[in-house]
């Protein structure tokens, strides 16, 4: 029991580090195009966000399931099986995408079907085939959480410097930065994003080093 | 700080980054004096705003990375003395500082800080200011017009000289005016004798390697000679082209800046051209009327590959060298026998 | 002639003012992020470069016949990317029957060649400028050299970058990211930020 318990608790620790320690985007470096260059409003942040979950989560599931087929199926079947489940997933998240700007699908353009061949995907189904479905889950919603927050604070962000504007509405911001939504803009916020992510976690971690140190140094004092 | 190590006799070298750049900024003091002349104080506030800008963003940047700040590196303050000149004597406050903010942060101290950047930072902050703002950059004021020291100075300003010949078009000034820089331009690169005056003082100096601005110039001067990009004659399209692009600033100030340059001589030579093709192709294909900063970041990229380019060829060279003299040798020694 | 000059201006455009990499920022995650060697990066690009090319050409026939549909526009990715998938499955079945050991080597590499943002963006491209079936072609192979070009200027960059001291919290991802954001901010002198699509 204990060790299934361990397992459990390690894969959850796991998942929940893609969402800073091993951020799929900005640490990992996986699926920037649409970030850099689609993400320079909320809006646009959200609908990559919503198209990254809707893709990403069933494909890891499908293929945790494709792992329970024999292996005698060769690997490129599976992975074209993917493909295709991440192309019709396509269909539902335009759908959805309406919901949060009617027009979020044309001023995307490219951006948004390209969702559906992020390399979050494309590197972590095969090792998902070894998961059992709930773990192939769980790691899907944990990279989507991950996605989510790093494009959501970039695109808010990006937003605010090049229109001066959240979600739209007008801020009191004097200065606007108009590259911030161009390409070079976007290379430039994402890579300085990544290096505080990176200086943030260093941090975090000096900071736990110490406390353990302490309660080490407490308890043998005790 | 010194940019060698000191070697063994430990004869103090006159060169080091500090008189470099000591220099560079004595070099630009006539510059920042004719932009007083022509537009007043602004030009010279606009400078301390940009200097200020610069210190403060490179303390800042090196206290972060937890370094100890050096007073004796004041290549942040060339940076931002070089900023400002680049650009119209109107431009707003938060421009200039920008800019420089920019240079510092995003081009300087991400790549290692002094010595070690891999863009000119200079020119990236100008390129950078230049897609931000192209109405403020490029919009001059008249030359005498004094525009208000403080605040915007929005008003009266026009395209000079430099966007007919970007249109197509043949400038309409006269020549005197034009070689004397008093006509509508960037504020501290109009004057074309001083910066020449400026060229000769640096190049005696030492501050700046001859290789580069050599063939960058010769290369300029004979595309821009031969090939003229408006109906005009070669030698009336040299003027125009001399004394209204930001190239000859950028081939003084910008392109020797050590920190980007390739160590080798023979690269350097090579390195000049490279710049001075670039800078004719973007003026011919590009969409902004200055293009020299853009193709100098471009050039940048291929420094490093020059030097070990050559590096390579001179090895080779000298190889097949050895080889001939050897089989000579052996030659005239068989003779002998 | 006329054809010929067009195609060479359409491969040039791509190449230098629409690189796919510096002003579309395709596939930046297999120019930084995925740990290939270079020699390998070289392969993948060149392999890159052949999908593009013939994914666009079958876009650009594909085109013309989906044009009466209504809301064409939301099952043109679609189709887009089942045709990819197929492309893969051919070349797997090819490489299965005739070099088994080099596709069990190479089996990432293939599958960030074929299903990448670059290939779908190329084919992409083909319905917003309307190209015909050879242009398309033309622009595909386009997008694929201008990869293979940010190959070889981001291999100068990492030399060096490799000498720089550069924060510790930049080295690597980031402060690549900057590096080819100041290459796309130079080649902003060239284009502006006008782009389709």
């Amino acid at each position: 029991m204990q060790p299934k318990r361990n397992a459990a608790r390690r894969n959850l620790r796991k998942g929940l580090d893609l969402i800073f320690v091993h951020n799929p985007v900005l640490i990992t470096g996986l699926a920037l195009a649409p970030v850099i260059m689609g993400g320079f409003t909320v809006k646009n942040g959200m609908g990559l966000s919503l198209v990254f979950a809707m893709v990403t989560i069933p494909v890891l599931v499908l293929s945790s399931f494709l792992g329970m087929l024999p292996e005698k199926i060769p690997q490129y079947v599976r992975t074209i099986a993917c493909a295709v489940l991440a192309a019709l997933m396509l269909i539902p998240a335009r759908l959805l995408a309406g919901g949060i700007a009617p027009n979020l699908f044309d001023s995307l353009g490219m951006y948004f079907s390209m969702m559906a061949l992020n390399t979050v995907w494309l590197v972590c189904a095969p090792s998902c085939q070894k998961k059992k479905p709930q773990w192939a889950l769980w790691d899907g919603v944990c990279h989507s959480l991950g996605f989510f927050v790093c494009t959501l604070l970039i695109s808010l962000v990006r937003e605010f410097l090049a229109y001066g504007t959240f979600w739209g509405g007008a801020t009191a911001l004097p200065v606007k930065f108009p590259p911030a939504a161009y390409a070079f803009g976007g290379f430039i916020i994402v890579g300085s994003a990544a290096a505080a992510l990176r200086w943030g976690i260093d941090r975090a971690q000096d900071i736990g080093r110490l406390v353990r140190r302490q309660q080490k140094k407490w308890r043998m004092g005790r | 700080m010194p940019q060698y190590e000191p070697k063994a006799p430990y004869v103090r070298s006159r060169d080091s980054a500090f008189t470099m750049m000591a220099d560079m900024i004595i070099a630009m003091l006539p510059l920042y004096f004719m932009a007083f002349y022509f537009y007043g104080s602004r030009a010279l506030l606009l400078g301390l705003a940009s200097v200020a800008a610069a210190v403060i963003s490179d303390l800042a940047c090196i206290l972060l990375e937890g370094k100890t700040p050096y007073f004796r590196d004041i290549s942040a303050v060339v940076t931002g003395m070089l900023l400002p000149l680049m650009m119209s004597a109107a431009t707003p406050y938060y421009v200039v500082v920008s800019a420089s903010v920019f240079a510092i942060v995003f081009v300087k101290h991400v790549f290692g800080g002094v010595g070690q950047c891999a863009f000119n930072p200079a020119a990236a902050g100008f390129a950078f200011a230049v897609s931000c703002w192209p109405a403020q950059v490029f919009a001059y004021p008249a030359p005498f017009s004094a525009p208000g020291a403080f605040g915007s100075a929005a008003e009266g300003l026009s395209s000079g000289p430099a966007w007919n010949l970007f249109q197509g078009g043949v400038p309409t000034n006269d020549i005197l005016d034009l070689l004397l820089g008093k006509f509508l331009g960037p504020m501290g690169l109009t004057n074309i004798v001083v910066l020449v005056t400026c060229l000769f003082y640096l190049l005696f100096r030492g501050a700046v390697s001859w290789q580069a601005p050599a063939t960058f110039f010769a290369v300029m001067v004979l595309a821009v000679f031969l090939f003229p990009r408006i109906p005009e004659t070669g030698p009336m399209s040299l003027v125009y082209e001399a004394t209204t692009g930001m190239w000859v600033f950028g081939g003084i100030f910008l392109l020797g800046e050590p920190g980007t340059l390739p160590k080798r001589s023979s690269s350097r030579l090579l390195y000049g051209a490279l710049a001075a093709l670039f800078t004719v192709l973007f003026q011919r294909f590009g969409q902004v009327e200055q293009t020299f900063a853009f193709a100098l970041l471009l050039t940048n990229v291929f420094g490093f590959t020059l030097d070990r380019g050559s590096e390579r060829l001179l090895r080779r060279l000298r190889r097949v060298y050895i080889a001939t003299k050897t089989k000579r040798s052996e030659k005239k020694s068989a003779q002998r026998a | 002639m006329n054809s010929l000059i067009s195609i060479f201006t359409l491969l040039l455009t791509a190449l230098v003012l629409q690189n796919a990499v510096f002003s579309r920022a395709l596939d930046v995650t297999a120019l930084l992020a995925i740990p290939f060697e270079k020699k390998s990066l070289r392969l993948f690009g060149l392999i890159l470069t052949g999908v593009s090319t013939i994914a666009s050409l079958l876009a650009g026939l594909l085109n013309p016949l989906m044009g009466q549909w209504k809301n064409v526009q939301y099952l043109r990715p679609v189709l887009y990317i089942i045709l990819l998938a197929a492309l893969y499955g051919i070349a797997c079945l090819v490489l299965d029957w005739k070099k088994r050991d080099w596709l069990r080597d190479h089996t990432a590499l293939l599958i960030a060649a074929f299903f990448n943002c670059a290939a779908y963006g190329a084919m992409a491209l083909t319905v917003y400028s309307s190209y015909n079936w050879l242009e398309s072609a033309a622009s595909g192979m386009g997008v694929g050299l201008s990869f293979l070009l940010a190959v070889f200027l981001l291999e100068q960059g990492k030399r060096c970058m490799s000498i720089c001291n550069i924060p510790k919290s930049f080295r690597g991802l980031p402060a690549e990211l900057v590096y080819v954001g100041l290459i796309s901010l130079s080649l902003y002198g060239l284009i502006g930020h006008q782009l389709a699509a």
